[in-house]
């Protein structure tokens, strides 16, 4: 099993044959073989509403901003060093912070939630004539710096003669042999795996699984699709939402359920967990994405109480919930008027 | 009787002429007759043999003599003992006696009862009653008992060499059973005050000794010991006794009243690095992220226990054998530290803390009461404030490769297809559940043998 590493010239593309007679492990990449299509649970294109400044801006208040979450410690894997200090002055410290927030806006970007990428089919040429040239495919690259690794050119000579613009995998590939993507890795890992992710997921590693796949796919890849879904769903269905709180998953997370009409739960962790202006927010997403314009005239209290009436799938759960949580609203203000005409009194 | 016991000896055993002396003493010759007959003559001491002559026709006795009076049945036990566990004052000075004190006098008494002998007698009134009820016991031969003689003889064999106390490793010091590093448990209880969770570490125990007018000189044991509770508190001192365990002792209650509290960076190292000196011995010690482990002089090792620091790096320079100064500097460096409070009321600044693993997140560590709006120089860094302006001297690196070197590029090009080997190997194990050649596809047969360790058959 030879390679071959003759490298020539042709115009602006430098040519690299690779891996001669490694095309049967090319062609049989792991990817190839799950194509079977993941069911997110909805038709709709999620770009459409995912890239819309006032769903983002609803996705980025959700998401919220905990700095001790975002900079938690964290397993690296590598030796620990001491922590190092330094002396400031207020205004360093404030210009420090400054960056720290910048630092995580950067931390906390939504990787994106896409429809399933179309197979490529474009063929460049072909040529009969070449037929059987070799028993492998030459595939080449263009490794000049500076271009987007989704339009670089990558075309395929199959053995048959034909040349095309290279598949997906092949794309990702050859990329990663080039460019190589921190902790990407050429083939997918086990993790990944239908049994294996089930099991991170019982174990609940939500965030690490979801990390991995930022890191690991495209966010149109089928596979990626396949296991930030199931992760989604796998959270709403064991209540987990606040392990995602505050990291960039929440936001792709909340709009996957809204889109699948499945949110009731998170309205639910939300109204137990007190937090009224998340349960507002989530519930105009709800009609922002589902195109119901009478929400806007509706105060707080009046949109989640409708909700509730309406289009809510758990209504009872979430009508004890809200009732409980007006009560013990109720209470409290009460409590506050009392102490407030205390120290008036007084 | 002698006439008796010879001609009684010949019939046994021929025409071997004897010389017996012991036999003398013996006054009952049916016990003799006995003891001849079913124990092997070799047993009696004073007997020489010549061997029979069977070449010659004549029969020659040849007749040697034998000394019955020597030191053995003159002196004492106790002296015989002396000369052989001992060595006398001039033999000493010209170096003899190295093994004195491992050999030890064994009282041959032990394990011995009046009445009980190698024939297993019953004497009424020696080693039974006289009367049993309205019987009257009457003296008889008992079955004998075959493990008396080899229990007589472990006993023995026990008693002789000088043996150590088996100690385990854990309890063990730094150095075969010598006392430093061994723990000697918690000071004595002061009042209502049981020292609950203290633990004692020997640091020094060592013989000093002092010239006087009237008695020459004179020798005391002095041990150094270091007390304290894991947990901040601890302190130490010296005792010093003729006995090792009455100074081991005083040093150990005195160091209980010597206690004091250190404090840590989240209960697991120093609150910054710092230098420290006594004397000549110098310390620069070294804050270290958690699992870092203890990288330093024993004697700071076992201060470190004490007082609850679990993570250090701390080099000694200057006297390193001096363990009292090694201590002492050590412990006037931990009570100098300054907390965080106090540094940024001292530089009137904020004191901020970046960690890699938090992505350099700072965490403000103290806030002083007003902050001044520009820097001192020395403000620059925290070290060059708490050091007054001197920085640690660092060794240069040892080996700095030339990268033009021939030679390093020969190196280079060597290893180079090494340099990710363990990563390759885990990556292999993930994927195929074992390291393999990349040819492993092509030819199945050709893979790594995998070694079992073999069961015992059994």
């Amino acid at each position: 099993m030879a390679t071959r590493a003759v490298m020539f010239t042709i115009g602006k593309f430098r040519c690299f044959p690779i891996l001669k007679s490694g095309v049967a492990k090319f062609t049989t990449s792991s990817n190839l073989l799950s194509t079977a299509t993941f069911d997110p649970g909805y038709t709709r294109d999620p770009s459409e509403v995912f890239f819309k400044e006032n769903v983002q801006a609803l996705l980025d208040r959700l998401t919220g901003r905990d700095y001790e979450k975002v900079f938690q410690n964290r397993k690296l894997g590598q030796r620990l060093e001491p922590p190092k200090y330094e002396l400031l002055t207020q205004a360093e410290v404030d210009q420090v912070m400054a960056e720290m927030a910048a630092k995580l806006k950067r931390k906390l970007q939504m990787p994106p939630l896409l429809k399933e990428r179309e197979p490529v089919t474009k063929i460049l040429s072909e040529d009969p004539e070449l037929q059987g040239f070799d028993n492998c495919k030459y595939v080449f690259i263009n490794i000049s710096q500076g271009i987007n690794d989704r339009k670089r050119e990558v075309v395929v000579r199959d053995p048959n003669g034909v040349l095309r613009d290279a598949s997906w995998e092949e794309r990702q590939r050859m990329c990663q042999i080039y460019f190589p993507v921190p902790g990407r890795q050429i083939y997918m890992p086990k993790m990944f795996e239908e049994t294996h992710l089930q099991d991170c997921l019982e174990k609940g590693q939500y965030e690490f699984v979801l990390d991995r796949a930022c890191a690991q796919f495209e966010p149109d890849d089928p596979d990626y699709i396949r296991v930030t879904r199931k992760t989604y769903n796998c959270v709403d269905e064991n209540n987990k939402f606040s392990t995602l709180r505050s990291t960039r998953h929440f936001g792709p997370m909340v709009l996957h359920l809204v889109l699948c009409k499945r949110m009731d739960n998170l309205l639910f962790h939300f109204i137990t967990s007190k937090d009224v202006k998340a349960a507002v927010d989530l519930v105009r997403l709800f009609h922002l994405i589902w195109s119901d314009p009478s929400y806007s005239e509706l105060d707080e209290f009046q949109l989640i109480e409708n909700y509730i009436q309406g289009p809510a799938v758990k209504k009872p759960a979430l009508e004890l919930a809200w009732q409980t949580f007006l009560e013990i609203e109720k209470q409290r203000l009460e409590a506050l008027s009392l102490s407030q005409q205390n120290t008036a009194s007084n | 009787m002698l006439g008796y016991v010879l001609k009684s000896l010949s019939i046994f055993t021929g025409k071997q002429v004897f010389i017996l002396q012991r036999i003398l003493v013996y006054s009952h010759t049916t016990t003799l007759r006995q003891s001849v007959k079913t124990q092997p003559i070799t047993l009696f001491s004073t007997v020489k043999l010549t061997p029979p002559l069977i070449s010659t026709k004549q029969f020659n006795p040849s007749v040697s003599t034998v000394r019955n009076t020597s030191f053995f049945n003159k002196l004492p036990a106790d002296s015989l003992w002396k000369g052989v566990t001992s060595v006398s004052n001039a033999g000493k000075k010209r170096g003899r006696g190295r093994a004195v004190g491992k050999k030890m006098a064994k009282n041959l008494n032990r394990g011995q009862v009046v009445g009980v002998g190698k024939t297993n007698m019953l004497w009424p009134g020696l080693n039974s009653p006289i009367i049993q009820g309205r019987e009257l016991i009457q003296q008889k031969k008992l079955p004998d008992d075959p493990d008396r003689e080899a229990k007589l003889l472990k006993l023995r064999d026990e008693m002789g060499a000088f043996r150590l106390l088996r100690l385990s490793p854990l309890e063990r010091g730094w150095s075969g059973p010598k006392l430093p590093g061994r723990s000697v448990g918690p000071p004595d209880p002061v009042g209502e005050d049981n020292f609950e969770g203290f633990d004692t570490i020997v640091l020094e125990f060592k013989i000093v000794c002092n010239m006087k007018g009237n008695l020459g000189r004179t020798r005391r044991t002095s041990a150094f010991v270091v007390t304290g509770n894991g947990n901040g508190l601890a302190g130490f001192a010296t005792g010093k006794a003729q006995l090792g365990m009455t100074a081991l002792r005083k040093a150990k209650n005195r160091a209980a009243q010597k206690l004091m509290y250190v404090e840590r960076y989240n209960e697991h190292t120093v609150l910054h690095d710092f230098f420290a000196a006594f004397g000549k011995t110098r310390i620069f010690v070294q804050k270290k992220p958690e699992g870092y482990g203890l990288v330093c002089h024993r004697a700071i090792r076992e201060i470190c226990k004490a007082v609850g620091i679990k993570d250090i790096y701390a080099k000694v320079e200057g006297s390193t054998k001096n363990v009292q100064h090694v201590a002492k500097a050590f412990m006037v460096g931990l009570l100098r530290q300054k907390t965080f409070e106090q540094i940024a009321e001292e530089t009137k600044l904020h004191v901020v803390e970046f960690r890699k693993e938090r992505d350099y997140f700072p965490q403000i560590m103290a806030k002083p009461s007003e902050v001044k709006t520009t820097k001192a120089i020395d403000d620059m860094d925290l070290n060059l404030h708490l050091n007054a302006g001197k920085v640690v001297s660092k060794r240069k690196k040892g080996f700095q490769p030339n990268e033009s070197d021939p030679s390093w590029k020969n190196h280079i090009a060597k290893t180079e297809r090494f340099r990710n080997r363990d990563q390759v190997r885990v990556n292999l194990l993930v994927e195929h559940g074992e390291v393999r050649s990349f040819l492993a596809d092509k030819y199945p047969e050709c893979r790594q043998i995998k070694f079992s360790k073999k069961m015992e058959e059994s």
